[in-house]
């Protein structure tokens, strides 16, 4: 895997149609190549943290991580309360991601830390939407401690 | 009980006591005549023992009437019954002590009318010629004096007769028998009233016997009502008439509606036959005494309620039956009571446990129902991530399709994608209406003071601003408050006014209405509209869910928000009802 153009979301879906679908919404902002995608719980994990196949790449710290719940291995939830429990990933932006709508998912989501929570609408320009603004909020309204003025 | 008294007297004095008791016809009193022998006193008592033994027992009451000459009489053959009357001198029977004392003082030697009667056999006896006679009366006395009842005519003559004999001037007085009638009214009078007196004693004596019965009765019984189970009511019952009746057996048959319950019986070692098992299960009178064997029957009844039957037999004192048997009468109604107590107690125990059990299946059942609902919860959670995935799927790369290929699709084709997206983006709101839904039945009420005038307004600007080229007028009521979950009311009338708005799309001056009423005694909201209306005949229809009056041409919808809004009232207790003309408009109501 070439590190040419700079990864700046991590982006995990473990369903090959919504993965498509997130990818095409990127794509229309010809973004889809600053995405890193990988497909359940612990390879987000050895991914942020540069462990297991991501060894050789070193730790991860992109700009915006969206999370699907349902993944195989371990859950998006699992992957968030260890992601906050981890002095290096603990304020990394984590976007909730997800078709379920459920009331408990939502609460335990921010109870981990999440800093949004973004259900994935079935309508494709509802879908498209959603990713425009998400794009517009966190990868460019949006500052994170450590970065530069200089950006 | 001595009901006669006989008077035994010595022949110097019988006739004349026998004269007066039939004058006086005391009725009850006989008089017996023992042989006088005066100066020999053992003599006497030896007669008079004799005569005892002829009378026998159960004669009565006998007095013995004498004199000095009793100075022997063996204290044995005294009893209650049988005593003597002390007199100095038997002649008292017939002179006052006074007169007596002078007469005697005067050396006088007295005789009766009895003595006079056989003298002759009496010299005989005791071996006197005429000569030792004389003297032996001239030793001892100066003259003879005659007390004359009156009884025998032919007396002077006797007396004549004795007094040459002895030799002595004689002399009669008239003494009559009016002292001794006297003397024996007073003896039978003292006698009826010593008779009088024990009849009385024994009175009492039984009634403080039956006083103690009862107080032992009182005893056993006290504290019989507040048992709860009717086996320790029949111990105590068995307990209560052995007790008091002392009797060889006491047997208890339970009955009830369902008929004879266990005979049971006391001393545990005696047997029941059949015979008498059936004889008490067939026993219809109140009660029975025993036709042998001293004992009796009855049964423990109370206001017409037969609790049980009890039998005593072979009573100890069996002459005491009919006491013990009233005093059993006078018992059946508390220990039918103390029955009565323990099998409607039992029977609340036994409700009691049912109630319990049926608790058990309640709790049993709820943890199904709870386990049905985390299966539910789950369906749903499932629902909401997996169904909605794929209608993305098919929404998105149907309009990729559209968007990426747009030469190599022709309209027709552009057609059908866009009726695969449509479909797919109603049945994404088909399943979220579902969720919300099944959502609304569970979670918990929150119940406060809404303002619902407030939130209608609210909702009614919002409307507004969706259509601002329509006409529509809003008629808000002001303070329509009521207790109620916020949320869940505002759910309601989001589904009520957006219906009236969706429903009178196609006025030209539409009019919506929010507002309070009564019907049938409650307070009754309402959300009244003149659009499209419907027909009363599927008025059954509109609360169902998916169902509906109207195609998505004309009216768009999934045909969720009326059930909605029907749970929601439904939960709140209230109620949810509709009217409604075709064309002309509807108005739905509901109450909290």
């Amino acid at each position: 895997m070439t590190q040419k153009i700079k990864k700046i979301v991590l982006l995990v879906e473990d369903n090959p149609d919504d993965l498509e679908l997130t990818l095409d919404a990127f794509r229309q902002h010809e973004m889809d190549d600053q995405i890193q995608v990988v497909r359940d719980g612990q390879e987000a994990l050895d991914c942020l943290f540069g462990e297991g196949d991501y060894e050789q790449q070193g730790a991860f710290c992109p700009k915006l991580t969206l999370l699907d719940l349902n993944l195989p291995k371990l859950s998006g939830l699992q992957v968030l309360k260890r992601l906050r429990q981890d002095q290096r990933t603990r304020v990394l932006p984590v976007v909730v991601l997800t078709s379920s709508s459920q009331e408990e998912d939502r609460l335990i989501s921010y109870n981990l830390g999440a800093n949004g929570y973004v259900r994935k609408p079935v309508s494709y320009e509802a879908f498209m939407g959603a990713v425009k603004a998400l794009r517009l909020y966190w990868l460019g309204l949006n500052e994170l401690p450590g970065e530069g003025i200089g950006e | 009980m001595p009901k006669r008294l006989t008077l035994l007297v010595c022949d110097y004095f019988h006739r004349e006591v026998v004269r007066v008791v039939e004058e006086e016809k005391f009725g009850n009193v006989d008089v017996v005549a023992y042989t006088a022998d005066c100066d020999h006193p053992a003599a006497v008592a030896k007669t008079l023992s004799h005569s005892l033994a002829e009378l026998g027992e159960g004669v009565g009451s006998v007095c013995i009437l004498g004199g000095h000459c009793l100075c022997e009489l063996d204290q044995n053959i005294l009893s209650e019954d049988v005593r003597f009357h002390p007199m100095e001198q038997c002649f008292e029977l017939f002179l006052g002590p006074e007169q007596l004392d002078g007469y005697l003082k005067q050396g006088v030697h007295l005789v009766t009318p009895g003595m006079l009667n056989n003298w002759q056999a009496q010299y005989q006896k005791w071996g006197f010629d005429d000569a030792d006679a004389k003297a032996f009366f001239l030793e001892s006395t100066s003259r003879l004096l005659l007390l004359d009842t009156g009884i025998d005519p032919a007396v002077v003559e006797k007396l004549e007769a004795f007094a040459d004999k002895a030799g002595l001037p004689w002399e009669g007085v008239n003494v009559g028998l009016d002292s001794l009638r006297l003397f024996l009214r007073a003896l039978v009078a003292e006698w009826q009233r010593g008779k009088q007196q024990k009849e009385q004693n024994g009175m009492l004596q039984e009634k403080e016997r039956q006083l103690a019965d009862y107080a032992m009765v009182n005893d056993l019984i006290s504290g019989i009502t507040a048992l709860t189970d009717e086996v320790s009511v029949v111990e105590r019952v068995l307990e209560l008439f052995t007790m008091f009746c002392g009797p060889g057996q006491v047997i208890y048959l339970p009955l009830s509606d369902e008929g004879p319950g266990e005979i049971v019986f006391t001393p545990p070692f005696s047997t029941v036959d059949d015979a008498e098992t059936k004889r008490l299960a067939d026993f219809t009178t109140r009660y029975q005494l025993d036709d042998k064997g001293g004992g009796f029957t009855l049964v423990i009844q109370r206001q017409g309620v037969r609790y049980g039957v009890v039998s005593v037999k072979d009573i100890t004192f069996p002459e005491y039956r009919q006491h013990y048997l009233n005093l059993s009468l006078s018992i059946t109604p508390v220990i039918a009571l103390a029955l009565s107590n323990a099998r409607t107690y039992q029977k609340q125990v036994a409700a009691e446990e049912r109630v319990k059990g049926l608790n058990q299946q309640l709790n049993q059942k709820l943890i199904t129902v709870n386990a049905l609902n985390k299966e539910l919860e789950a369906f749903t959670y499932s629902v909401s991530h997996d169904l909605r995935a794929p209608l993305r799927s098919l929404d998105g790369f149907s309009r990729m399709l559209v968007r990426d290929y747009p030469d190599r699709l022709d309209d027709r084709g552009q057609h059908l994608l866009e009726r695969v997206m449509v479909n797919a983006q109603r049945m994404g709101q088909l399943i979220d209406d579902m969720l919300r839904l099944s959502r609304l039945t569970r979670g918990e009420l929150t119940l406060a003071q809404v303002d619902l005038s407030q939130i209608a307004s609210a909702m009614a600007a919002d409307l507004q601003q969706t259509a601002e080229e329509r006409q529509v007028e809003f008629v808000v009521a002001d303070g329509c408050i009521a207790q109620c979950d916020a949320g869940m009311l505002t759910i309601v009338l989001e589904n009520l006014l957006g219906n009236a708005f969706k429903y009178t799309g196609k006025r030209a001056q539409a009019m919506i209405e929010f507002g309070a009423t009564e019907a049938e005694g409650e307070a009754t909201f309402f959300v009244r509209d003149n659009g499209a209306g419907f027909d009363m005949a599927y008025a059954d229809k509109l609360f169902r869910p998916f169902q509906r009056l109207h195609t998505d041409e004309e009216f768009q919808g999934t045909g969720i928000g009326l059930a909605t809004v029907q749970r929601i009232i439904q939960r709140h207790g209230g109620k949810l009802w509709a009217e409604g003309k075709p064309g002309e408009g509807a108005a739905f109501y509901f109450t909290l």
